[in-house]
């Protein structure tokens, strides 16, 4: 019944990404972002599950860390990378980096509500 | 949705996991010149991560390497003061303060000097890595490592600062890498002595690696020897000699050729023509001159201006020692700066140490040449330069007993310059073997170790003499109220003009058989004037018995230099170091009255006379908010334009152009010399046709670059400098600074290069001393302390230093290192 319930809520999924990322991403190298969701995606019941928990855990995540770090002490090298790209200002790339895990976590949900369509069409 | 979707579920979870696992792919790894935008960009791992980076080391460190106790003490500008009980524990930590500001950028200059681009950044650094490696400049480091490892004291430094640096990069976790490796995407690799060595090298490469004899012999072909005369002379009007009186001595005499071999060619463009108009300076003044009445001394070497810093500015104390200034991040000890008793600083010597010479090779195999009368085997050097993403490239060099044949045949390699972090250089001559100074067994490392204990002129002379490349002017004051200039080095004994032309490779007679001692180089010590000083020019005048090289900067600078020196008494720190920041222009003192004369002869628009009246009255000074020296700047610039590039090639090719001297003794002398003739026109030009085509040239060039009011061409807005980043990464440097001076000026600062480095030091007791650089402490450009002396630097400040021996004397935040014995 639990598992119904997470399976089917959002909300749920994506802060067991969030808490995921933020533990396998100290250890694992910046794709791991994609097994989280892709777990989320897997246990969901619908695919818009899947695709949703595994966008909003993910950027979540970055977005936690991004907040951490970007007013302490992370905003003058952050301008000098915005000035690298060529960008108008560092709010600009803070979104182009919150895009990254949005995108990648969103895949990795979706394939894993498909992978587990796979092994189990009534699931 | 999906359980209407036609496509089989199968199919879909293939291309979601393919699109996936592209994305992943394509975001960890560079893409041309876009950086691995997933590592990046990861707020965990990626470059927000060095928000968490102290900016100086812990409180406590222990490294089992040391044999005592270590004390640091960073000042607030975050110089490091370390006070050692001995010179292993010194430079030892000297390895590990230098790696924590500087990792980045002391191993990227190395790899660079190494011909490694190629591992970093691909196959596109293949020709650069290239010309590298058949420059000989591994060739030249392993010499370099061979002389360090023959003394004692010297390989015990070099080894400890290895140690040093190496203990350092262990304790560094990947998250906490410099930023530069994250958007490179590499890591970095222990230090050695051969990256040391590659570092002095790589130096000596910016410092003399430069060569006319290609474009000369060209010139010659095509003018005859009777241009040299009249355009090339070696000692043109307005020299102003850095020595004007030497005891005699008895020259080492070496045989010449009866007749001076004429190599062909060469036809292909040009290498090595530096900029002449960059330049470095340094003087000091006797206790005569100054308040104190003890020697003041003041140094600024120009270079290449890149961030971060060229410089790293360090207090070293042991028992033994107690000296300050600069190093290069990666070599140990102060290379510029000042103890307790004597302080000296550099400018570029200049000297010709680069020769050229044909070689006949036996065959196509290139396994000998033939020289002295005979087929003598060469060598064969096997370079192999990884490529990420691809296969190693082998590269087979060929050695001559001269040195390296650094291109086989024309074409070999091409497009090189824009790799070529310092010099853009053209394609080096083929066929000829390059016999140069630096690939010789030299002792700089000693030199410099020697100079940090030095206590007297004697001491410091001795050393002196392990200073063999690149040759500098020395300037030298002590607190026993000694001053000196010594053009150092030791460049080979030539016969006159040796080395001018490309030489003859199977003649003896074009070997270095015999170098000048030390005491015969150009020197002058307490002279009566009560000053000494030196700005690249001619180190000698015409009664000097060797020939060093073909031509010198020229002496505006010097002149104007001495100029101010002669009107010193009584002065202070203040008042030397200002000297620095002079910008007057003596090339405008001479040349501007006669050029406006010309213009006034014709009839002029308004804003024309607006623009003369104004001239007329300038105050010759090329301050950054004067409009009047953008306009003089360009319309000379476009005199010699206009002059040479018909017959030396135009401003957008490699050209070799007679100094700017020649124009003006032309103007004085014959101004209806043909040089003046422009090629294109039927009419016959004389300097007065072309000031005055060249005026309304530049005044329409610079109205369309900077609109119709003259009085908005500030200098400051139209050369202005830039500093851009070692690794040229766009955001990482300082563009746009609003900067005076130039050409023939103290102030010698350009677009790109400029004082990399400025100090004075008054020698009491205790020592006065304040310097600056573009840049910071900190190679990491999120620190504040990355670029936090580039605005002071701008506006002529500088830092007063604090030196004391007593570590508690010395404010700030300390490090203590401690070995495992201490301890425990």
């Amino acid at each position: 019944m639990k598992t119904d319930r997470l399976s089917d809520n959002v909300i749920g999924l994506s802060l067991a990404v969030t808490v995921a990322c933020l533990v396998l991403q100290w250890i694992f190298p910046w794709w791991i972002i994609v097994l989280p969701a892709g777990v989320a995606g897997m246990v969901s019941r619908r695919w818009q599950v899947g695709l949703f928990s595994g966008i909003l855990g993910s950027l979540t995540a970055w977005g936690v860390m991004i907040l951490l770090r970007y007013p302490g002490g992370g905003e003058v090298l952050a301008g000098r990378i915005t000035a690298m790209f060529g960008l108008p200002n560092s709010l600009l790339l803070l979104l182009i980096t919150l895009l990254i895990p949005s995108i990648l976590g969103g895949l990795a949900g979706l394939t894993g509500y498909q992978l587990k369509k796979l092994v189990c069409s009534r699931c | 949705m999906m359980k209407n979707t036609p496509i089989k579920p199968i199919a879909v979870t293939i291309i979601l996991i393919l699109v996936t696992g592209f994305i992943v792919w394509f975001l960890d790894h560079p893409q041309g010149n876009i950086p691995p935008l997933g590592k990046l960009l990861d707020p965990f791992h990626g470059y927000l991560a060095l928000a968490d980076l102290n900016e100086l080391p812990p409180e406590n460190l222990q490294f089992d390497q040391l044999t005592d106790q270590v004390t640091i003490v960073w000042d607030e500008e975050h110089i490091p003061h370390i006070f050692a009980k001995n010179d292993h524990d010194l430079y030892f930590a000297q390895g590990y303060v230098t790696a924590f500001h500087r990792l980045w950028q002391m191993e990227f200059q190395t790899l660079a000097a190494a011909g490694r681009m190629s591992e970093i950044i691909g196959d596109r650094a293949l020709t650069y890595d290239r010309f590298q490696r058949r420059i000989g400049m591994v060739y030249a480091a392993e010499k370099a490592v061979e002389a360090m490892s023959k003394d004692p004291a010297v390989l015990e430094a070099v080894t400890a600062f290895s140690e040093g640096v190496n203990a350092y990069i262990d304790e560094l976790s990947p998250e906490h890498y410099p930023v530069e490796y994250k958007i490179l995407d590499y890591a970095p690799e222990h230090w050695t002595l051969l990256k040391t060595g590659l570092l002095l090298k790589s130096m000596a490469w910016t410092l003399t690696g430069r060569s006319s004899d290609l474009p000369l012999t060209k010139i010659r072909n095509k003018f005859g020897q009777d241009v040299f005369r009249e355009l090339f002379p070696l000692f043109p009007d307005f020299v102003e000699p850095i020595v004007t009186e030497m005891p005699p001595f008895k020259p080492i005499k070496v045989k010449a050729p009866e007749s001076p071999y004429e190599a062909e060619g060469p036809d292909d463009v040009y290498p090595f023509a530096s900029d002449r108009r960059n330049g470095s300076n340094n003087w000091a003044i006797s206790g005569d001159r100054s308040a104190s009445g003890y020697p003041i001394l003041a140094n600024d070497p120009h270079l290449g201006l890149t961030m971060p810093a060229i410089w790293y500015m360090v207090h070293l104390v042991t028992p033994e020692q107690n000296v300050m200034g600069v190093t290069i991040p990666g070599a140990p000890a102060v290379i510029s700066g000042f103890n307790e008793n004597i302080a000296w600083g550099v400018t570029n010597g200049n000297d010709d140490v680069m020769d050229w010479l044909d070689i006949t090779f036996r065959d196509d195999s290139r396994n000998e040449y033939w020289y002295d009368n005979r087929w003598v085997p060469t060598k064969k050097r096997v370079e192999r330069i990884r490529i990420r993403g691809g296969e190693t490239f082998l590269d087979t060099v060929t050695y001559t007993h001269h040195g390296p044949v650094v291109w086989d045949y024309t074409g070999q390699t091409t497009d090189f310059s824009r790799w070529n972090l310092r010099f853009p250089a053209g394609q080096v001559s083929a066929g000829r073997a390059l016999r140069w100074l630096a690939h010789d067994e030299t002792y700089e490392v000693r030199a410099i170790l020697s100079f940090n204990k030095a206590r007297n002129m004697d001491e410091f002379v001795e050393a002196l003499d392990d200073f063999t490349c690149p040759g500098q002017n020395f300037v030298y004051a002590d607190h026993d109220g000694n001053i000196a200039i010594w053009h150092s080095g030791h460049p080979p004994v030539r016969w006159k003009e040796q080395g001018k032309f490309i030489g003859d490779g199977s003649d003896p007679l074009y070997d270095w058989k015999e170098f000048i001692p030390l005491d015969q180089m150009p020197h002058e010590i307490n002279p009566k004037k009560g000053y000494v000083s030196s700005a690249n020019q001619n180190p000698a005048g015409k009664s000097y018995p060797y020939y060093l090289a073909d031509s010198y900067w020229m002496s505006f600078r010097g002149s104007r230099i001495n100029d101010r020196l002669k009107e010193l008494g009584d002065a202070a720190l203040e008042d030397v170091a200002s000297i620095q920041l002079d910008n007057y222009s003596k090339i405008g003192r001479m040349m501007l009255p006669e050029i406006i004369h010309i213009i006034r002869q014709q009839p002029m628009n308004e804003r024309e006379r607006m623009i003369i009246d104004s001239l007329s009255v300038w105050d010759l000074y090329y301050n950054g908010d004067s409009w009047e020296a953008t306009v003089f700047n360009e319309w000379v610039e476009k005199i010699e334009e206009l002059t040479w590039a018909d017959d030396f090639g135009g401003k957008d090719e490699e050209h070799y152009w007679p100094f700017l001297t020649d124009i003006m003794e032309l103007m004085e002398t014959d101004r209806e010399s043909h040089w003046f003739d422009l090629k294109s026109t039927a009419e016959k030009e004389n300097f007065d046709t072309l000031c005055r085509i060249a005026f309304r040239e530049i005044i329409q060039e610079l109205s369309e670059k900077m609109g119709d009011d003259a009085t908005r061409w500030l200098w400051q807005d139209f050369r202005g400098t830039d500093i851009p980043h070692l690794a040229k990464i766009p955001g990482l440097g300082r563009m746009d600074l609003k900067t005076g001076g130039g050409m023939g000026i103290p102030n010698a600062t350009m677009k790109t290069f400029g004082p990399s480095w400025r100090y004075a030091v008054e020698m009491t007791d205790p020592v006065k001393a304040m310097g600056i650089y573009p840049g910071g402490q900190s190679g990491h450009p999120g620190s504040p302390f990355y670029d936090n002396f580039t605005d002071r630097w701008v506006k002529g400040e500088y830092i007063s230093f604090q030196f004391s021996p007593d570590p508690q004397k010395i404010r700030g935040t300390r490090t203590t290192m401690t070995g495992r014995e201490n301890q425990r």
